[in-house]
């Protein structure tokens, strides 16, 4: 609670010498705002774009009064924007999030996302194979932490460095020439003011003469990276060495062979043929969707890990490692598209002793399955350990998420 | 830039995104600009950073190379593929991005065909 007067505090500052001369005058005039946009004016006598201002900021204060994230994050953004000292975060993905333990406790925390690259050498390009190549180097640095780290049910930080490069081959398999740029464009110009069945039948039309120069796209990375891995008390860490090599195949034509080999999709074709989705009725698994596959091998060096210290384990040892992630549409609900998300990530330690195995931490795995939309995720299960977990973990999120902006 | 259909470069990559079956057939032009990257097709919202960092690349790559091959697109002056591809693929990275920054950065790296005339 402490901590949300001080961010209270900070937002209200901040947001009130833009808006209004003190802190006093706008929570005095925040009792009595609502969130209408037919607000009658003559209240504060101000206009228009001030009322939606202060019924905006209103919003954020009790939003954030209520402790709801989305409106906490919000003001967040604000205060990063207006503030010189914190303008290093513009470059970090920083959110306030809730956290649900699987004893059904709740608590606050943020996450972070921090990623640059820069590359190395110039792309290569070969237009007789339509083949891109290039290197780069890469710094990220990820990871939930939760003010009560004992609820925290994602209790993973991961920093690491990496040398990088990539092999892209196809995707296109003739240039085209000036009569189809020109074609092209004029479909275009015509569609922009189409709705309906006449858009969708140019679509189609812009589609089918696209598609007639694709072919299967297949993206190969590759990279050398060392990091360090931890939980957010930095009481369990641990160095990595290692390679990843990750395989992204993409196939945009109605009938290709790759679409025929994405089984991971059959289910879902299924419910798109069964839902009419885009008013067609046959069986058509995605090409476009074929599932993205890392599989990576590491040397791991356990600098403090109480599991393996508990069975009298400090040295260290391989693992491999691996994750496929898939995202597929399965229909539309109020004109919103609804996906399925699948992220299977899987690590196996080579030559495990016997107290290893017997600890069941030679092979850990971790599942998140979800239904999202534009509008948010639906419906998410995750389950699984990751490293450092002492323990399976169930994560259920049932919901929805709003967009304010 | 404002997303706007006097714009070839906003209309380039709303049929391009549609090609490759990051927005459906019957998505507007006008309701496009707005769409957020995260709700792309490609964009893995459960994934780890490894996986976000291959799909955006790879997507980067297949949108320079429709670009250039399919719709006659050249590169800027002092943009190479490198410069342009890169640009992309920060873009694709954000999801918080929308289509219509998207076809900003396409329009400061590359000269669409006929754009402007």
């Amino acid at each position: 609670m402490k901590l949300f007067k001080i961010f209270l505090g900070i937002f209200i500052s901040i947001y009130s010498s833009v808006l209004l001369a003190s802190v006093a005058d706008v929570i005095d005039k925040c009792k009595d705002v609502k969130p209408e946009e037919d607000y009658d004016l003559h209240i504060f006598s101000v206009d228009k774009d001030d009322v939606q201002k202060l019924v905006g900021f209103c919003q954020l204060y009790y939003g954030i009064e209520n402790k709801e994230p989305d409106y906490i994050n919000k003001a967040l953004n604000l205060i990063i924007e207006r503030s010189n000292g914190l303008a290093f975060l513009k470059d970090v993905d920083f959110k306030i999030k809730t956290f649900e333990s699987k004893t059904d406790e709740n608590g606050f925390g943020f996450s972070y996302n921090y990623n640059k690259t820069n590359p190395l050498t110039a792309y290569s390009y070969n237009p007789d194979q339509h083949l891109t190549t290039g290197m780069a180097w890469n710094f990220s640095a990820k990871g939930n932490v939760a003010f009560d780290s004992a609820i925290n049910p994602e209790d993973f930080l991961d920093t690491r460095f990496s040398i990088a490069g990539f092999r892209d081959y196809g995707g296109v398999s003739k240039v085209a020439t000036d009569s189809t740029f020109q074609q092209l464009n004029d479909l275009d110009d015509q569609a922009v003011d189409l709705e309906g069945a006449a858009l969708e039948e140019n679509r189609k039309k812009t589609k089918d003469i696209i598609s007639h120069f694709f072919s299967t796209q297949t993206y190969i990375h590759y990279d050398l990276n060392a990091g360090l891995e931890s939980n957010q008390r930095f009481t369990e860490r641990q160095w990595t060495y290692g390679f990843n090599v990750a395989l992204d195949a993409k196939s945009y034509n109605k009938k290709s062979a790759l679409a025929n080999w994405n089984i991971v999709d059959y289910p879902f074709a299924l419910i798109r043929m069964l839902t009419g989705y885009g008013n067609s009725t046959d069986f058509k698994p995605l090409g476009s969707t074929f599932p993205t596959f890392v599989i990576g091998l590491d040397q791991v060096d356990p600098i403090t890990n109480s599991v393996r210290e508990s069975i009298g384990e400090k040295d260290k040892f391989d693992r491999v490692k691996a994750e496929i992630y898939f995202r597929t549409p399965i229909g539309f609900i109020k004109q919103q598209e609804i996906f399925a998300n699948i992220d299977y990530r899987y690590w196996k330690e080579l030559s495990p002793s016997a107290a290893i195995k017997s600890a069941g931490i030679d092979t850990l795995n971790y599942t998140t399955l979800s239904i999202s939309s534009a509008n948010g995720i639906f419906v998410s299960y995750s389950r699984g350990k990751l490293p450092f977990d002492l323990e399976s973990t169930r994560v259920y999120e049932l919901g929805w998420k709003f967009n304010f902006d | 830039m404002a997303w706007s259909s006097n714009n070839r470069a906003c209309k380039t990559v709303w049929s391009t995104l549609m090609a490759l079956d990051q927005i459906s057939e019957s998505q507007t032009f006008k309701t496009t600009g707005i769409i957020k990257i995260g709700d792309l097709r490609f964009f893995p919202i459960d994934g780890t950073q490894a996986v976000l960092d291959v799909r955006a690349q790879s997507l980067a790559l297949q949108l320079d190379k429709i670009f250039r091959l399919i719709r006659g697109a050249t590169y800027e002056a002092d943009v190479d593929q490198l410069a342009a591809v890169t640009a992309l693929e920060l873009i694709l990275k954000d999801k918080e991005k929308t289509v219509a920054d998207l076809a900003d950065e396409a329009d400061s790296k590359y000269l669409f065909f006929k754009e402007g005339e």
